[in-house]
Formats: structure tokens, sequence, C-alpha cells
């Protein structure tokens, strides 16, 4: 598969922003999810060139998107006690990186850096998902997560507030409500 | 504050560049300003609170493309001027000798950049606009997981309670 046949998939699974909401709220997993998770793995099986390629030719609605699999993942993980799906939600982000606001990008970190402490994974979990990043600046985004000092690492110094749901884990930035499918 | 250091370490850390070393610690001098100074805590409850309901608003007091008519007022001629945007775009303005937000990724907080952003309000600056404002993901919409707001929307929504307005690609001060 080439670059541009993975961004060609991209412009069919992340939709545009009126789909978006729906997206997010929808049941953790939904087939969206397992449209995404596809498309990530065809980026991760390119080599390093054409990933950087396509993390570079996304739209800012589908950097968006991908952040919202991202943090989707990250739950989803938890529940699931899986470190696979962890990995997919942080390539998703990495995948982003090089398109969304680094800022916007750290918020998203520390949601997934909480699944893979809950998952026991620690650290581990983000040094063996660098080598997924499309270019060095997004590996080191993702690597300098860990140098963050330990308050500062938390979901909750990015605003969010974590909970137990229904189904299991639940984070969602300030005082929103928990989407009900969740 | 804890951070500065953690910004100083991850700068010693990396190939020396005087720019970014300069630029780190005038973020954290503003941040420590805006501590001392009233109106902190307020800046980073309007900061953390946006939610994609304030998009509009934005929209109304700063929305528009870049290249824009209109220039800075002649009362604020003497104002710092800080500039404001994403990063991909705040970016380029800092290499080239604007003034922005920029520390070591892992020194960032929104608490943070909610005080860098009030300590400009404190101080009058001019704010110079480094990318258009729209409610679109190029701007101000942002994944819902975040809030459905980009970062750059919690910045102008700082701006948009101290009364600020835009005149071409500035935002001035109310005074």
């Amino acid at each position: 598969m080439s670059a541009d046949t993975v961004l060609k998939r991209a412009q069919v699974v992340l939709l545009d922003e009126t789909a978006h909401l729906a997206y997010y709220g929808s049941t953790l997993p939904s087939a969206r999810d397992d449209e995404i998770t596809r498309l990530v793995e065809d980026y991760l099986m390119e080599d390093p060139p054409e990933r950087l390629r396509i993390a570079s030719a996304l739209s800012d609605s589908q950097a968006n998107w991908l952040g919202t699999y991202a943090h989707r993942m990250a739950l989803l993980s938890v529940r699931r006690k899986s470190p696979s799906i962890l990995r997919s939600g942080i390539a998703g982000l990495l995948m982003a990186a090089k398109v969304t606001d680094g800022r916007d990008s750290t918020m998203t970190l520390s949601v997934l850096y909480r699944a893979a402490q809950l998952l026991g994974l620690g650290d581990a979990a983000f040094r063996n998902a660098a080598r997924d990043a499309p270019d060095a600046d997004a590996e080191r985004l993702l690597l300098g997560f860990l140098t963050r000092a330990d308050p500062d690492k938390t979901v909750q110094a990015m605003g969010y507030r974590e909970e137990t749901g229904k189904n299991g884990l639940v984070i969602v930035y300030g005082t929103q409500p928990a989407p009900a499918d969740w | 504050m804890r951070n500065r250091q953690v910004a100083q370490d991850a700068l010693a850390a990396a190939p020396p560049n005087p720019r970014n070393s300069a630029l780190a610690t005038d973020v954290f001098d503003s941040a420590e300003r805006a501590i001392a100074a009233p109106g902190a805590a307020d800046a980073i409850t309007t900061y953390t609170a946006v939610d994609a309901t304030s998009i509009p608003g934005v929209v109304a007091s700063f929305g528009g493309p870049l290249g824009q008519p209109g220039t800075i007022p002649p009362q604020f001629a003497s104002r710092e001027v800080t500039t404001v945007g994403r990063l991909g775009q705040t970016g380029p303005a800092g290499d080239a000798g604007e003034r922005i937000l920029r520390v070591p990724d892992n020194s960032w907080s929104p608490e943070l950049n909610a005080l860098w952003m009030q300590d400009a309000v404190n101080r009058g600056d001019v704010i110079k606009l480094a990318t258009g404002v729209s409610n679109d993901a190029s701007s101000l919409a942002g994944s819902p997981a975040r809030g459905g707001v980009s970062v750059f929307t919690r910045e102008l929504s700082v701006l948009q309670a101290a009364g600020y307005t835009r005149v071409g690609d500035y935002l001035v001060p109310p005074r």
C-alpha cells in the first residue's frame, strides 16, 4: 500500500467535523474505531519517509479525528486490559502530531500515559511506541512527556477528570458530562 | 515554578539555542509576574473552562482570516507586541524575532499558558495574530476529547475576557 492510498483511505475514514462529535460520543468500541485502527495499521506498514509524508499531508480536521481516536483507545485499552489497543492509540496520536498543535497533543498524551499506568506498563508503553513516530520531532514530543514533573503528567493537570463509568474507565475534559454511550 | 527547572534541564540537554532559552525564560518570568498580580486565578479558570460553545463568541470578537486591513492604533504604538496562534504558525514568527510562547514541550502546561496570556493582558500588550480566527479545525475547533477547542481558542478567550478587540491582524487592549 502506498502513502497516497493511505491518504485516500483517510479521507473516507476520517470524516468531516459534522460527524466528529457523534464519533467522540459513540460506544466504545465502535465500527469507526475499527476503521481508524486499520488506517493506523496501514500507516505503520509504510517505511519512515512515507509515514512522514502521510503525517504531513493530513488535514487539521483529520488530525483532530486521530486525537479523538487516541483518547478513545486509551480508555478502551484499560477496559479491555489491552496493551495493543493502547499502542494503536499512541500511534494515532503520533500520526497526527505533525499537524496538531503540540500543546493539544500533550493534553492527549496525559490520557494515554494514564492508561499506560493503569495497564501496569508505565513509561515502557511510550518508549516502545517511539518507533511509530513519523519523525524525530514527534518522537521527542512523545518521549519528552516522560520527563515532565510527575504532577504535570496527570490528566488532572491537563484539565481532565477521571471517573469509573458503567463500562469502566472514563476520562473527560473539564466539567463536560461523559458521553452516555461510554 | 517547577516547570522552569524542567525547561532549563531540557534546554541544557538540547543543542545550544540562545533564542529558545531567551523565549523560555521570558515565558516563565511572565507566568511568575502574573501569579503575583490580580487576575491570575480568573485567567486560569477562563482558559480551562472554554468549550465549543465559546467559539461563536470568539469568532464574533476576533473572527476573520489574516491579512485584514488595519494597523496598531497610535495610542498603542509603544506597547510590547506578543504573537499568538497555533504553534505551527507562531514558531516561524518566534524564529523571526517576535515574542511568542515557546518552552520545551515537557514544561508546557495549561496553567503556564494561561498565566503567560494573563501577563500580556496585565501589561496591556498588543497581540499579533499568527493564525486566522475561524470556526474550523485550522483555528478554533479541536477534538471533542479536548473540550472541542484548540489551545489557541483558550488563549483568545483570556483576551476576550479582558476586553481586547481586533484591528487588522492585531488584538488591542481596551485601554
